[in-house]
């Protein structure tokens, strides 16, 4: 774990405000980008703070062999399941996400009309990206946003390695395929 | 690999996750050979640059400091409480037992109260300390006093310790009624 991390743990651990605050403003980017990809816009101010009050009252249990990081990204992870399975949203759509038929992802082919409204082909990427299954979002975020590596993200999302590494090149395939099959190939290959 | 073996996905989406291209020379030698997977390498290309642009973080601009607020003014309420039932553990056996020792006294007469249970003790008080008679003798006065503290001391114990007694004893009897 680095220094500042370690200055910081033992500053909140002493009772210092300030040190809560600069540790929030270091890590509050990490926990947005999980909340985000996982709970419902209108919770994400909610949810980002409980997750730091879960911070707050266990940082004295945080076993300093492991990245502060890691750690504070697996409550981010845990606490966005726990509000999607109070709410029963079906979160882990592997088969929907995974197995989705040519026929049903072409049943969501967009119209005329729909594809002049997303003309910037970033923007139709982006949508695509906040479409993916919950899990697949969100590895994306922590590899693509977070620059995390494979292990680091099963650490979050108790994941091996492995299949952290699997689930992400599905969900960009996932991603293309749907692309390719509502918009021209041409418009996405530019 | 030969020309007419396209590239799988997974081998387009490692090449484009590695950081030593060169070593995957033979991946870009079929890239810049064949059409169809140049096309696919670009797809996922622009797709990787999209997932890796950085999305606005929608938090209130003083996110941090609230949230700091909110932890330093639960904190200062958990001490609080802390306090409180720290008071309320000790205030109420104390008080009961000084009461206990006021009816006491009341009812038995003063003089009463002090020659029977406060001299019953200092004459414990005084065999314990008869051995070191020298010294029992020439601090005589402070003897009688400190076996009146003493004798005082133990009485509030043991009335603080019959309220944690009730208390024990409640509770045997809910488990006893939850039996029945
Ligand atoms: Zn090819």
């Amino acid at each position: 774990m680095n220094d500042v991390d370690s200055k910081l743990i033992s500053g909140v651990l002493g009772g210092s405000q300030s040190a809560f605050q600069q540790l929030v403003e270091k890590h509050q980017r990490l926990v947005y980008h999980i909340v985000c990809k996982m709970v419902p816009e209108a919770e994400h101010e909610d949810i980002c703070q409980d997750v730091f009050l879960k911070v707050y009252r266990n940082l004295s249990g945080f076993q300093q062999q492991s990245k502060l990081s890691t750690w504070i990204g697996r409550i981010a992870y845990n606490t966005s399941l726990n509000y999607l399975e109070k709410k029963k949203v079906v979160l882990y759509d592997d088969i929907a996400g995974d197995g989705q038929s040519v026929d049903s992802v072409a049943a969501v082919q967009s119209s005329p009309e729909e594809r002049t409204l997303v003309s910037d082909i970033g923007a139709r990427v982006r949508q695509e990206i906040d479409n993916l299954p919950v899990k697949y979002g969100t590895i994306l975020a922590l590899y693509h946003l977070e620059d995390m590596k494979y292990d680091e993200i099963g650490t979050i999302m108790q994941l091996p390695a492995g299949t952290v590494k699997s689930y992400l090149f599905r969900a960009r395939k996932m991603l293309k395929d749907k692309l390719l099959l509502k918009y021209n190939i041409e418009d996405i290959c530019l | 690999m030969s020309v007419n073996d396209h590239l799988s996905d997974e081998q387009i989406q490692l090449y484009l996750d590695s950081t030593a291209k060169s070593d995957s020379s033979e991946i870009q030698v079929h890239l810049d050979s064949c059409e169809s997977c140049r096309k696919t390498y670009l797809q996922y290309q622009l797709l990787t640059r999209v997932a890796s642009q950085p999305i606005s973080i929608n938090l209130s601009p003083d996110f941090a400091t609230c949230v700091a607020a909110v932890v330093s003014s639960s904190s200062v309420a958990d001490e609080q409480e802390t306090l409180q039932s720290q008071i309320s553990n000790w205030l109420v056996p104390l008080v009961a037992s000084l009461g206990a020792i006021l009816v006491w006294a009341y009812f038995a007469g003063w003089n009463h109260f002090w020659n029977t249970a406060l001299s019953g003790f200092l004459r414990g008080y005084h065999s314990v300390t008869e051995p070191l008679s020298g010294l029992s003798e020439s601090f005589s006065f402070v003897g009688d006093s400190t076996g009146l503290i003493l004798a005082a001391g133990l009485l509030i114990l043991f009335f603080g310790s019959m309220d944690k007694i009730i208390r024990t004893l409640s509770k045997a009897r809910h488990i006893n009624i939850s039996f029945i």
